[in-house]
């Protein structure tokens, strides 16, 4: 849905460096170069972002008021 | 003992440290992930969301970022973070005085409307009603909200410890590891230099006559080496009074007040135990 706030699994506060690393990448960047660029070295944290699909961007417009 | 700075950033810290035994660092590792307190979001009053994620994931969300806590851990140190955990539980159990509970909690507001475009609410929207807590990074989204959507949210943050929710810990990562020696037999080795290929942190350098180690405490003790040669000619052990203590910080408290402030509560503990034992010196105890 939205980026969770923390790795899952060491607990790193990855969502701060979500935003930086999505427009980099949409930009044409290497996910691993901008990954290493932010300083992310666990390989659960780099899941954490590698994998995440926004998908609330599109859940929103379905809410029932 | 010896103890020296390895390498320190603003979240992380390594510390070597010769003459201390492990279990003491392991103590101090293990209070740096549950023991010492910080500050995190533990109530949230939901005044309205008509966002699309839940009441609860929205609270939980805010529960997880990071709050500064550098000053907050001496100035909401009382009453302590047990007392103030009893102050947020369910209405069954016994609940201290109001008035002790007030000086528990740091009130924080979130307000955030979407009018005619989509709008993504960061931690950095957090109103924070003390100037010493607030969240360590601005940018963490908390939610998007779709044109006509709004959230208004009273967040209470309360110091607490890692003990009790994994939320309130300090340290992301807490890791000693061993210090290794590595010893090259120069009768048995051939300098075929496979030990240097295979080392994963390139530990090992070929000169013309002999294995070289570059940097011993960049060695992870992963015994590649040792598969890797067909003379048996290099052999890793680790050392056994030198180890490194890595601790890397969520935001909340720098990676050097953790390591202070770990230590802290377990020499204070230990006195507490040393005060009671000195209290029964010369009392009879009759045996069970």
């Amino acid at each position: 849905m939205i980026i969770p706030v923390r790795c899952f699994t060491c607990g790193y506060p990855i969502a701060a460096k979500w935003e930086e690393f999505i427009e980099r990448v949409k930009r044409g960047e290497d996910p691993k170069k901008v990954l290493d660029d932010l300083g992310i070295k666990r390989y659960c944290c780099r899941r954490m972002l590698l994998s995440h699909v926004d998908l609330l961007r599109e859940a929103m417009y379905y809410t029932v008021r | 003992m010896n103890v020296s700075l390895r390498r320190i950033a603003d979240n992380a810290i390594e510390i070597l440290i010769q003459g201390l035994p492990l279990p003491i660092i392991n103590a101090i590792r293990r209070y740096a992930l549950a023991k010492v307190p910080t500050m995190a979001v533990d109530e949230v009053a939901i005044i309205a969301n008509t966002s699309a994620l839940f009441d609860e994931i929205l609270a939980h969300r805010l529960a997880m970022i990071p709050l500064y806590s550098e000053v907050a851990i001496r100035k909401y140190a009382e009453p302590p973070p047990e007392v103030c955990a009893k102050c947020t539980a369910s209405e069954a159990e016994e609940k201290p005085p109001a008035e002790v509970c007030k000086k528990c909690f740091v009130h924080l507001y979130l307000e955030a409307e979407a009018v005619d475009r989509e709008i993504v609410v960061y931690s950095g929207d957090i109103k924070s009603e003390d100037p010493d807590v607030y969240p360590v990074y601005n940018n963490i989204p908390i939610v998007i909200l779709a044109p006509g959507q709004k959230i208004l949210l009273e967040l209470r943050a309360r110091l607490g410890r890692g003990l009790e929710h994994a939320k309130w810990s300090p340290a992301t990562v807490a890791v000693s590891r061993y210090v290794a020696t590595i010893e090259v037999d120069k009768k048995r080795c051939n300098l075929c230099g496979k030990c240097v290929e295979v080392c994963p942190r390139k530990v090992l350098e070929l000169s013309n006559t002999e294995i070289k180690v570059r940097d011993i405490y960049e060695c992870i003790l992963c015994k590649q080496c040792i598969n890797a040669c067909p003379n048996k000619a290099i052999d890793v052990v680790p050392k056994s009074d030198e180890y490194i203590l890595y601790i890397e910080s969520s935001g909340a408290l720098k990676p050097a007040t953790i390591v202070r402030e770990a230590a802290n509560i377990l020499i204070s503990e230990l006195e507490e135990l040393l005060r009671k034992v000195v209290e029964w010196r010369g009392r009879k105890v009759t045996a069970q």
